[in-house]
């Protein structure tokens, strides 16, 4: 019988350790992308356009999220980047185009620090290299990496 | 020497590009038939391919000037006319269309009176509707000029103070590839005339086709940025 207890007493044990082990790793991992996004720097890859969509505003678009998606996983996953397509059209992103002087559908890349955007660029060459996936790729993984190493 | 020429030729490469990306392909179109009927004079198309390019170089210039003197900001400007011209283009477009098969009469002013002013002759050879329309259609940007001309042509422009060259230059690259197949058109149709009808069969053919492809386009401009349904179901 004592046995038995002390079997029930150990499982129960083990379990409440691995569900404490892996409540702690979700938490941490939480906490990091909350840091990330809110508390410290952090990085944005946009892709702004409009309500109408042209063919090679699409293209853009698709290359771009290939690009940061395939290149900044590490980044991505811990919240120091973080990829958007946002509609400057609606009114809560119009604010966009004077932040950001946008002229065109275009990708940017932004700093932010506590929330706020404290440097950006535009990575206005994907308009030439839009026929050319692979130097397109390349252009805006090289960019953006320089731009995150920058200080 | 090559290096000086440079921004030159950057700005005709980037008005190159824009002028064969998919989206300035419809007005592209209108311009190329509306050039390329001009052959009831012997130089008609290139006279009017010249005015189309002067059209076209203007409206850039201007723009540049205007923002250069501060008058514009460029998101300002290249917002609005992205916006605006479009909806505009769609019922100008049907309007032109309906002028050139003289369903909708055309009164120009006359200096003088008669036929021989000046304005009647250049109207006459296409090259006041040709400097017009290169106005227009240089002032509907579309994304892909917008991004190469507000992103590429007016930095060069501020880098080198030249508010007057470059934009001249682009404007000179977008109107290249319209007027060279305004030319292979009207060439062909001289050609074809030789065996068919005569010049004045096919000048009236040109004519009927370039009203046609103009109200066709301005329907879909219409529907498209006016109503706000995309008529052939693509947005180039």
């Amino acid at each position: 019988m004592k046995n038995r207890r002390m079997a029930g007493f150990a499982a129960m044990s083990i379990a409440a350790i691995v569900s404490s082990f892996v409540w702690v790793a979700a938490a941490s991992s939480d906490q990091s992308l909350k840091k990330g996004i809110n508390d410290k720097t952090h990085y944005m890859a946009y892709y702004f356009y409009t309500t109408r969509r042209c063919m090679t505003c699409k293209t853009i678009e698709q290359f771009a999220q290939e690009a940061i998606k395939e290149n900044f996983k590490d980044d991505l996953k811990s919240g120091k980047l973080q990829w958007q397509a946002l509609n400057v059209d609606m009114p809560k992103n119009k604010h966009f185009i004077k932040d950001f002087q946008l002229y065109t559908k275009s990708v940017i890349v932004a700093e932010y620090n506590n929330g706020k955007p404290v440097r950006w660029e535009n990575l206005s060459d994907v308009w030439q290299l839009s026929r050319d996936k692979q130097k397109f790729i390349r252009y805006v993984a090289r960019e953006t990496q320089h731009f995150m190493e920058k200080k | 020497m090559a290096w000086d020429n440079l921004p030159m030729i950057s700005a005709i490469w980037f008005g190159i590009l824009t002028s064969i990306s998919p989206c300035p392909l419809a007005t592209n179109i209108a311009a190329t038939t509306f050039i390329g009927r001009q052959i009831n004079t012997r130089f008609g198309t290139l006279l009017a391919g010249v005015a189309y390019t002067g059209g076209r170089a203007l409206a850039y210039i201007l723009i540049c000037a205007f923002i250069v003197a501060g008058m514009f900001s460029i998101p300002g400007i290249s917002m609005f006319l992205q916006e605006n011209m479009n909806k505009l283009l769609g019922p100008l477009l049907i309007l032109v269309g309906l002028f050139i098969v003289d369903i909708v009469p055309l009164r120009l002013p006359t200096m003088g009176g008669g036929d021989s002013t000046v304005i009647r002759r250049l109207s006459n050879s296409g090259a006041v509707g040709a400097v017009f329309l290169g106005f227009v259609f240089a002032l509907s940007f579309c994304p892909v000029s917008a991004a190469l001309f507000f992103g590429s042509v007016l930095p060069l422009s501020v880098k080198f103070e030249s508010s007057i060259w470059l934009p001249f230059w682009y404007g000179v690259g977008t109107a290249l590839p319209v007027v060279g197949f305004a030319l292979l058109l009207a060439f062909s149709a001289r050609f074809a005339a030789r065996f068919i009808h005569g010049l004045t069969f096919i000048e009236r053919y040109l004519r009927w086709l370039t009203a046609v492809a103009f109200m066709a386009l301005g329907i879909d401009f219409t529907a498209t940025y006016l109503i706000g349904f995309d008529l052939l179901g693509v947005v180039f």
